[in-house]
């Protein structure tokens, strides 16, 4: 029963040119054999009414059925008895039966489009069966406060399989409780009409699967920035924030995409590609510009990983190719021989079809700059706990023999991980002066760049100075003036941060590496002086 | 330039005839009704309503009269019954026909050459009658509050019709329909009902499109098809503030909007936009594009065609502000006129991919030249630094006075000719500045004060001096420092690049044209 299907003639006159053009594409980067075959399709279930009010109706219908037919048999009494009770029995099965069919719709995803199994159900998408992807307008979200309820109760979803659950929650549970806060999804179309779909409806696989069908069919654009947010949180199966949710959560989320993607020089991957043969397989694209894209992937084994691509412009220099891969190759090494609990696990590194990727341990959580973005500047107490957790990081790293020098410490590259808030530092600036060298181009975010290290000629105490810059990003809520001592108390004021803050600040982020304070041991000494005092 | 505007307008006829837009129906009917106001009556009356009231208190009526026949005549009374039936159902076909034509949560509309059509989705589609282009009598834009607190005030299309050109008959029937999305003076209404000269003003939220192309689309179709006569100026102005230069082929591109067809870079034989340009081969890719040498077969030359992948999978917002980088340096670029500057022929948007269509400059970028030639000798430094200077003389004379910010000899191609030419504008803006994102420029060639992010024209005169500096030595310059040659070569250069290089701006050689005065003389 496939309804209407529309064929858009437009489009239908460009597929054999596609076509011909990725068959005579022998010798180019090849990406994807994105084959979709015609019988691939995905079937999710969404329930349309929580079981709660389902029961109650159920009952009432029994009961209004029950007294009609007790109305009936008292009418004529020679059929009562013996009908009356058998129909009362059919009904008792066939109502709930045909009650818990009706409200659970069973949607098939396909790359011909959305479908719903049943013509029962056709006045949820407007009288259509089905509707093609080139339908589709744009997808939102209705009624939901935070993706960290629906999240949630995800979680609680997949718990319940594997531990027993008491009374209270059982019932909880079976009277689905929360539903309506769990808002829906909104699908409009273009020929008009909506199809409203609650996401507590939906099972957590079959949530994925509908984030991941849209993804891999549906038009790329019709997202809406609230339900990205909301896709990488099911995807991830974390929500990003626990506390704060609502207005402030959301306009973070679209002041963070507008710097999250910029136009690139390459074609970065969709969603559904695989890497290596299937074992990685791409499930969104988190973050892209300019010449790297960071995506959100799982592996084999069903953990999700971030995964790094990057594609270094080279011209046909003989050879430069192949130097490239092997620096990056050799920088990977040395990352993942890296073990502290505070930096992120490089998982693998490898490169296929000319780009380098970088494979790296999934963390939930928000940027420091994402905090500060919806938060506020944090307080002398908090940026001193951070500090304290950051310097060693930092006295770990060029410890190391060699040492290691990070040359990219800004907010956007330390994570606080859910739950607990530890600091996380999930980026390398590594990489970025090695492409710099390579391309003549300075890559990285110019406040927290000293000047020896834009010289070329970075050194440990370029590293402290970036790090003392982000403690003044967090202090103030502003980032700092470029090549210059930083004092946070001009800004901030001198009763948000107290004077030895103040001067420690000053003192790390001076702009000739001589007069700065570089010995890490001392400044964890005075940041646990000061937290001592605060 | 002026070839290119023309260009740009026929490019404006679409492909189909008819566009569609999405819009928000339930909310505008929300919008109409919250609009009460003395002066200008929102006109939903909802006749329809009262027709089932209506039917509703006369079936209460019926009924109880029924009763009371049935009470005191008996059983015969209830054959009263099917004579009223009929009535009663008379009544509610009524009340139906009445709601069904007027239009309610209308779904898309569609502008067609002949007039403008609304589409309703429920509970059938239904397209209304077409609004004539040529009834319209004038086309306005107001910013309008509305009385409702919970429904916001917004920018409102009036487009005012008069349809005295038609039987009464027919006019009642578009007064029918479009009802509840109209907005009417009620004197006027009523005289117009009963002369014959009905006219209305009928409303189109404007922020209720969901895509802002959308709302480009309808401005420029009223502005198109709409009797010029009609158009008031708002209409006008605010079609100019939606307008940008070329990149219409965005609205077809989003009518189109799909997954990509192309996934890697272009290769030989390609052809972009419907055969107009064809890809030669790739030569290079920077920080952001990737560029091309290509063939305009219209205009029979070489071109190279710079290439931005748009980021499509975080929806429109995203990849239209990501857009809105390219389209200043094409706005940067069609504005400037100087031999010495790549000129931009054209642009257009294709597969979620941005091109600038700019001139092909056959030649060598100065670093290649150097590292072929070695450093060279004065004279070509001298002959080259003019030019450059020149080219800085007039971006900082402009108007607006352009600093382009990346000067280095990566962007400076030397023909055949020994001409200089300027490319690659995308970090020049026009004196706007954004610290906290990632920059990406030659650092070696970067001043100081840019580097902190107050760019300004003398930025642009370190960054000269610099590449002055790589001409003569062969090697980049140290980053953030002031430049010292050799003493060998000339003693003119020397202290030309020193006074270019000084890290502050006070002490820097003051203007392009100072410069080339000082050039000038050397010998």
């Amino acid at each position: 029963m496939r309804g209407e299907l529309e064929v858009d003639k437009d489009r239908s006159d460009q597929v054999p040119e596609n076509r011909d053009e990725i068959q005579s594409q022998s010798q180019s980067q090849d990406l994807d054999a994105h084959q979709d075959s015609d019988l691939e399709y995905f079937e999710v279930s969404c329930r349309l009414i929580p079981l709660g009010p389902a029961l109650v109706m159920i009952l009432f219908c029994l009961l209004i059925s029950t007294f009609s037919w007790i109305v009936a048999s008292f009418i004529n009494q020679y059929l009562a008895g013996g009908i009356a009770a058998i129909s009362i029995v059919l009904q008792m099965f066939l109502i709930p039966i045909v009650f818990l069919h009706a409200t659970r719709m069973k949607i098939r995803l396909s790359r011909h489009g959305i479908e719903v199994v049943s013509s029962m159900h056709s006045s949820t998408m407007l009288r259509r069966l089905s509707r093609s992807w080139t339908d589709l307008h744009s997808v939102r979200l209705r009624r939901l406060k935070s993706p960290e309820i629906l999240v949630n109760r995800m979680a609680r979803q997949r718990e319940y399989r594997f531990r027993r659950s008491n009374m209270a929650e059982l019932i909880q549970r079976t009277l689905d409780r929360g539903w309506i806060n769990c808002g829906f999804l909104m699908f409009d179309f273009k020929s008009g009409g909506m199809a409203p779909f609650p996401l507590a409806g939906f099972s957590p696989e079959d949530l994925e699967t509908v984030f991941i069908a849209l993804a891999r069919w549906g038009d790329p654009m019709s997202l809406n920035p609230d339900v990205l947010a909301l896709k990488r949180n099911v995807l991830t199966g974390q929500a990003d924030m626990a506390e704060l949710g609502g207005a402030s959560f959301t306009r973070m989320w679209e002041e963070s995409l507008k710097s999250q993607f910029e136009v690139t020089n390459f074609v970065p991957l969709s969603a559904g590609q695989n890497l290596q043969d299937g074992k990685l397989k791409i499930l969104m694209l988190i973050a892209c510009g300019g010449m790297s894209s960071v995506y959100l992937a799982s592996r084999f084994d069903g953990s999700r990983v971030v995964v790094k691509e990057m594609r270094v412009p080279v011209d046909s220099e003989p050879g430069l190719a192949d130097r490239v891969h092997e620096m990056f190759s050799r920088e990977a090494n040395m990352l993942a021989r890296l073990d502290h609990p505070s930096i992120v696990h490089v998982l693998d590194y490898f490169v296929e079809r000319g780009r380098d990727y970088l494979v790296l341990e999934y963390v939930p959580g928000l940027t420091l700059r994402q905090h500060v973005r919806m938060a506020g500047p944090f307080s002398q107490a908090e940026t001193v706990k951070i500090a304290l957790d950051l310097f060693p990081i930092l006295s770990y790293l060029h410890g190391q023999e060699p040492p290691v020098l990070h040359r990219d410490l800004t907010p956007d590259n330390l994570i606080l991980r859910d739950p607990g808030r530890e600091l996380m530092l999930v980026d390398f600036g590594a990489a970025n002066e090695f492409v710099g060298n390579l391309t003549g181009t300075l890559i990285g975010k110019q406040c927290y760049i000293p000047p020896e290290q834009f010289r070329g000629r970075a050194e440990p105490a370029s590293d402290v100075y970036a790090a003392a810059a982000t403690l003044y990003f967090l202090l103030t809520g502003q980032d700092p003036e470029p090549i210059s001592a930083s004092s946070p108390a001009r800004v901030a004021g001198s009763d948000v941060v107290c004077g030895e803050l103040d001067e420690l600040v000053n003192l790390c982020t001076m702009e000739d590496s001589g007069e700065r304070l570089k010995d890490i041991e001392e400044i964890i000494e005075r940041l646990r002086r000061l937290e001592r005092k605060l | 330039m002026k070839d290119l505007k023309t260009d740009q307008n026929a490019a404006l006829e679409p492909e189909k005839d008819r566009i569609s837009m999405v819009l928000n129906g339930v909310e505008w009917q929300e919008r109409v009704l919250a609009r009460g106001n003395k002066a200008e009556v929102s006109g939903h009356m909802q006749l329809g309503l009262y027709f089932f009231a209506v039917a509703l208190v006369s079936l209460v009526f019926l009924v109880s009269l029924l009763l009371l026949l049935f009470v005191t005549i008996g059983k015969t009374g209830i054959l009263a019954v099917f004579l009223l039936i009929p009535l009663f159902l008379v009544l509610v076909r009524a009340g139906r026909f009445y709601s069904e034509n007027s239009l309610s949560s209308p779904a898309n509309l569609l502008v067609e050459p002949t007039g403008l059509k609304i589409v309703v989705r429920e509970p059938v589609t239904r397209v209304s009658w077409p609004l004539l282009w040529k009834d319209m009598e004038s086309a306005e834009l107001v910013s309008y509050p509305s009385r409702n607190p919970r429904v916001q005030d917004g920018n409102y299309v009036f487009l005012h019709y008069d349809l005295s050109g038609y039987s009464r008959s027919k006019q009642m029937a578009y007064l029918l329909q479009f009802i509840s999305l109209a907005a009417f003076k009620r004197k006027s209404l009523l005289n117009g009902i009963l002369s014959g000269r009905l006219n209305f003003s009928f409303m189109i939220p404007l922020d209720l499109f969901t895509l802002e192309s959308d709302k480009d689309r309808l401005l420029s179709s009223i502005l198109r098809y709409g009797k010029p006569e009609a158009l008031s100026d708002s209409i006008k102005r605010a079609v100019e503030d939606h307008s940008e230069i070329g990149f219409t082929q965005l609205w077809l591109d989003d009518l189109h909007s799909f997954k990509r067809k192309r996934l890697h870079t272009l290769t030989g034989g390609t052809e972009l936009c419907g055969g107009r340009y064809r890809i030669e081969e790739p030569l290079s890719a920077g920080g952001q594009a990737q560029i091309y040498h290509g063939y305009d077969n219209e205009e029979n030359r070489d071109v190279a065609l710079k290439e931005f992948v748009l980021p499509v999978d975080a929806g429109h917002e995203v990849r239209d502000r990501s857009f809105a980088n390219v389209k200043n340096e094409a706005l940067m670029l069609a504005a400037l006129d100087h031999p010495g500057i790549v000129r931009l022929y054209d642009q257009f948007v294709e597969d979620h991919r941005a091109y600038l269509v700019l001139e092909f400059v056959d030649g060598k970028n100065l670093r290649r030249l150097v590292k072929e030639k070695g450093a060279l000798p004065i004279d070509s430094v001298k002959d080259f630094s003019l030019q450059i200077a020149r080219i800085l003389e007039y971006l900082h004379g402009l108007e607006s006075p352009v600093v382009h910010r990346d000067l280095s000899p990566d962007n400076l191609i030397c023909t055949e000719a020994g001409q200089i030419k300027l490319i690659d504008f995308n970090v020049a803006k026009l004196m706007e500045s954004d610290v906290t994102r990632t920059v990406v420029g030659k650092h070696a060639y970067m001043a100081p004060e840019q580097f902190r992010g107050y760019p300004c024209q003398a930025s642009d005169l370190y960054s000269l001096g610099c590449t002055i500096a790589f001409l003569m030595t062969g090697e980049d310059p140290t980053p953030l420092s002031r430049t010292e040659l050799a003493q060998d070569k000339s003693i003119e250069l020397k202290e030309l690049v020193f006074d270019l290089t000084a890290l502050k701006v006070e002490e820097r050689l003051g203007s392009a044209r100072e410069l080339i005065t000082r050039l000038e003389k050397i010998a």
